[in-house]
């Protein structure tokens, strides 16, 4: 945080939506495994392709060799309920909620799928998903003999229930965080009482393994109202009457203080059929990161979560071991507005100044300057161990001021007598925008105009409050300056987070997802406009074959990283997640998203 | 005296309506609320939005969500018929009378609007650590403004009065989150002699307040004072520091006052021991002013130190203050500031009345 007044820099995380109706059909047949979306009407054979797997991963946990004790984790923030992740901000915020409970499937450390309450993740190559007509069955093949904490069985039962659970109209007024996205394509659901389940869905939904994360029990669900639901059930101070499905069940709450677990014992018998590793699990919060750390120093806790680049220096005086740095999903980057450069330069002129622009920025210095050198510079939005990153891209275009300065003086920019460019009348002097609460954000943007302003570019930096920044189409003054829906901006910095799903980009790139248009819901902040790029972003929600979405990513990534596109998002970097662990930890895997450093809470073990 | 009380007590009413009313009224003016959490959630409609806010009645006019908080409208009313209850009485009255269940005037302060959990659940599991952490901060620094007012009272212009003066000073101006801070690292993460954080140690110890915590207290009662002690001195000292100096100077101001006064010329021309002419003559009138503002301090009690608190994970009211502004979570944070308002009040007029208790010459009858 969630900012968060316990965090020094919280993230300003924006989940990709996961989902848009899928447009076209595709030209291919029903074909490999993917996470994305089968979609065509046809119906031949599957073709592997070679070398893509969505679930070969390389984690690979060492068995268990201490058990015993009380397993102490340091997260920075207290969640507001147990309810956080199905009904707060963020898609997949864990902290207090994955210990507790499984969804049928998970992401590992490096973006590969895995099964939780399931026996295998479903894919075209293996017959999970079957494209039917307009349509696709999705099996899903559940673990036999699985219990919920309280000895009923998980099956079937639970994924019906909840399908229409998630539909019912009451959770509107609880700001669910799936919604019914996803759930109102699906039009029955087969195997009542079993732990084989067949989806039927409407249309084809390509991103299916996001659907019942996590699982929640029917039968624990139906004795509250829904509209009541989160004043009822998983009551924090009634913990222990819940349900759970994960390794470790809340029994204790002090908020601001911390969460007691204990072992679930059926989890423990029926699905990991194993024991337990710790005797009890405990998630302290610390108000913020200065104060964890200092807490690691001193022993309080075995790990330390949510830590990122900006707390790097501060750990200066922890062993290096105990310090797990990886390249995070999440990314900083400068959003241009493109309709409004084009407003201003027309489009030569506009194409022209963002070419410059990627050639101007220079990011090893935004690296050192802004956050000491603990990020990445990157130029690709595409996490390097998703499995469309296009690794023939080569490295990052270099900076180069010059080369910048005559793709302007070629494009018509002259400086007038105060040292700005002018092309068809209009200075090149933009409004840069980025949350109040950021300031490294605002710094970054200052820092940005003093490498511009040689060239005879100026940005004006404002900081507006986040609501000002994010509010929706109806939920501002259309006017609002430095709102990005209504395109109150040139410039805005904020974070996006790289998910495991391609499909995800579509409703944030695609042309006609422009927040002026239509229903105002889009995320084309940048208003990018271009035809090769709607038809990679089409290609990839509408087609299962892997080798397809695959050649589409990497057009997209080309059009993304080539200056020569003049693409009007330039990442900046990839923040650091940090974990701070115990040298007597084991298998602990941080896998870059902060949110999710408790993904394989169960394989965690302490050695003497 | 009697009537006196019972005239300022009356008079809290329309205070305390005013402030909750101002309190609402700027809340309300402020930019954000309980949806602001939907705001960086693409997949939040607009739509979910509007039933959101309207399930919490936050699309209701600002009187009418006023009125429904305070307990004079009923949720379920229409029109005119909001001031009466499901039981045809007016709302206002007691639920025992046929009038409401909802608001301040029946004791729901709402439910959090991110937790889910009761207002007043929520205050009762915060009060007690504030307590404890505001009382013994309290406690000491009363003890040791009175003690360093006193010397350098006593001292005036010598060594012991600059350099108490100077201490007050320095510990005036640090901010109290920066102090913690250096106490945090440097006790905590580089002499790893006192924990850097909360009330009670997450190996060993229950949570402070349970049932087992309790229990274990006890069994082994000076091992949870200890525990407990460990926890007390970062923060309280952080406290102390930067506090004591207003009371300090105030104590040496009266003192220096009281020392002038010509009975305590009389009392040393008539060879009273220094000793006695200071605490028993000197003092006992200097402490007129200081215990008036002592009894202005206790709201601190509840209120807590907010910094303090959020810079050590004290799980306190302060804290929690802080997480609600934070989260938008308005129900919380306007039961927090209407009892902090009330502790006010309530203080105020102890510090009244003790006024007239410490100097009998002063009578409100």
């Amino acid at each position: 945080m969630r900012n968060r007044l316990f965090s020094m820099v919280a993230a300003s995380l924006i989940v990709f939506a996961a989902c848009s109706p899928s447009a076209t059909t595709s030209p291919s047949s029903s074909t490999p495994a993917s996470a994305s979306a089968p979609a065509s009407s046809e119906s031949a054979a599957p073709s592997v392709e070679a070398g893509i797997s969505l679930t070969d991963t390389k984690y690979k946990p060492e068995a268990v060799g201490n058990k015993g004790g009380n397993l102490v984790i340091g997260i920075s923030g207290d969640p507001s309920s147990i309810w956080e992740n199905v009904y707060d901000t963020f898609a997949n915020d864990c902290e207090a909620f994955c210990p507790a409970f499984w969804g049928l499937w998970n992401n590992t450390m490096d973006l590969k799928y895995y099964p939780q309450l399931t026996t295998e993740v479903p894919t075209v190559a293996n017959g999970g998903v079957v494209p039917k007509g307009d349509g696709m069955d999705l099996t899903i093949k559940m673990i036999d003999g699985a219990q919920w904490s309280d000895g009923q069985p998980i099956n079937c039962d639970d994924v019906i229930y909840m399908w229409h659970w998630q539909m019912d109209p009451a959770q509107a007024n609880l700001g669910n965080v799936q919604g019914t996205t996803g759930y109102e394509d699906i039009g029955s659901i087969d195997g009542a009482g079993t732990t084989t389940c067949v989806v039927h869905f409407k249309k084809v939904y390509e991103p299916y393994l996001s659907l019942w994360s996590p699982l929640l029990p029917a039968h624990y669900l139906k004795t509250s109202k829904v509209a009541d639901v989160t004043k009822n059930l998983y009551v924090d101070t009634k913990l222990t009457d819940g349900v759970y499905s994960g390794p470790y069940i809340p029994t204790a709450w002090a908020h601001d203080a911390q969460i007691n677990y204990i072992p679930n014992t059926k989890f423990w018998s029926t699905i990991k059929k194993s024991d337990p590793p710790f005797d009890s699990v405990t998630m302290k919060f610390y108000a913020d990161t200065d104060t964890e750390i200092a807490g690691f120093s001193k022993d309080e806790i075995d790990v330390g979560l949510e830590f990122n680049q900006n707390q790097v220096a501060a750990m200066s005086a922890i062993d290096p071991a105990s310090v797990d740095k990886v390249l995070g999903p999440t990314y900083e980057q400068h959003s241009w507005n493109m309709a409004s450069l084009t407003k201003k330069f027309g489009d030569a002129g506009a194409k022209a100044l963002m070419q410059a622009l990627h050639y101007a920025y220079d990011k090893d210095a935004i690296n050192t300057t802004i956050t000491g050198g603990a990020v990445t510079p990157s130029c690709n939005f595409v996490y390097p161990d998703a499995w469309f990153f296009d690794k023939d891209l080569g490295p990052c275009y270099a900076h180069d001021a010059t080369k910048a300065a005559s793709i302007l003086a070629a494009a018509g920019f002259t400086k007038g007598s105060d040292g700005i460019l002018t092309l068809n009348g209009n200075k090149a002097e933009f409004l840069g925008c980025a949350r109040a609460d950021r300031q490294y954000r605002l710094d970054t943007l200052k820092l940005v105009n003093s490498q511009l302003t040689p060239l005879g570019i100026k940005i004006d930096v404002k900081g507006v409050p986040a609501a000002t920044v994010f509010a929706g189409w109806s939920q501002i003054a259309a006017s609002a300056p430095c709102n990005t829906t209504h395109g109150n901006f040139d410039v805005v910095e904020f974070a996006w987070v790289a998910t495991p799903d391609p499909g995800s980009n579509y409703v944030v790139y695609l042309s006609t997802k422009d927040p002026s248009q239509g229903d105002h819901s889009g995320q084309n902040y940048i208003r990018v406009n271009n035809p090769d790029l709607d038809a990679a972003l089409t290609t990839v929600k509408t087609t299962v074959d892997l080798a397809k979405i695959q050649t589409a990513m990497a057009t997209f990534q080309k059009l993304y990283v080539d200056p020569a596109n003049a693409f009007p998002e330039i990442a900046l970097y990839n923040w650091t997640t940090v974990m701070l662990k115990s040298p007597k930890m084991h298998n602990i895997e941080n896998n870059g998203s902060s949110s999710v450093q408790t993904w394989n809470i169960e394989d965690w073990w302490r050695g003497q | 005296m009697s009537r006196y009380i019972i005239r300022r007590l009356i008079g809290t009413i329309p205070t305390l309506f005013i402030v909750s009313l101002l309190i609402y009224a700027i809340m309300q003016a402020a930019p954000g609320g309980p949806e602001q959490k939907f705001d960086q959630n693409p997949k939040i409609t607009p739509e979910q939005i509007a039933a959101f806010r309207h399930s919490w009645g936050l699309d209701q006019p600002i009187p009418v969500q006023y009125c429904r908080w305070v307990g004079l409208c009923n949720p379920d009313g229409q029109g005119l018929g909001v001031f009466i209850s499901n039981n045809g009485l007016p709302n206002f009255l007691p639920s025992f009378l046929g009038g409401g269940t909802n608001g301040v005037l029946h004791g729901d302060l709402g439910y959090s609007s991110t937790s889910g959990s009761t207002v007043i659940s929520l205050i009762a599991q915060r009060v007690l650590p504030t307590a404890i952490l505001a009382g013994i901060s309290l406690l000491v620094w009363i003890l040791l403004a009175l003690a360093t007012g006193i010397l350098a009272a006593v001292r005036q212009y010598g060594k012991a009065d600059t350099a108490i003066t100077v201490f007050n000073y320095v510990g005036f101006s640090f901010p109290t989150f920066w102090l913690g801070l250096m106490l945090i690292l440097i006790f905590s993460q580089d002499l790893k002699i006192l924990p850097a954080s909360g009330m009670w140690n997450a190996r060993t110890v229950p949570i402070f307040g349970s049932t087992e915590y309790w229990t274990f207290f006890g069994k082994n009662p000076g091992g949870a004072l200890l525990d407990l002690g460990s926890h007390l001195i970062l923060p309280v000292v952080t406290l102390v520091f930067v506090n004591i100096a207003g009371d300090s100077r105030f104590v040496r101001a009266a003192m220096i006052d009281s020392l002038n006064q010509d009975f305590v010329r009389t009392a040393r021309a008539k060879g009273v021991p220094e000793r006695t002419v200071i605490f028993r003559h000197a003092l006992r009138n200097a402490l007129l002013p200081v215990v008036t503002n002592v009894a202005i301090e206790l709201p601190f009690l509840f209120a807590g130190a907010i910094a303090t608190e959020t810079i050590f994970s004290w799980p306190g009211m302060g804290l929690a203050y802080i997480t609600a502004v934070r989260t938008y979570d308005y129900p919380v944070l306007m039961g927090i500031l209407v009892i902090t308002a009330i502790f006010v009040v309530i203080a105020n007029l102890l510090a009244d009345i003790l006024y007239a208790v410490v100097d009998p010459r002063i009578s409100y009858g």
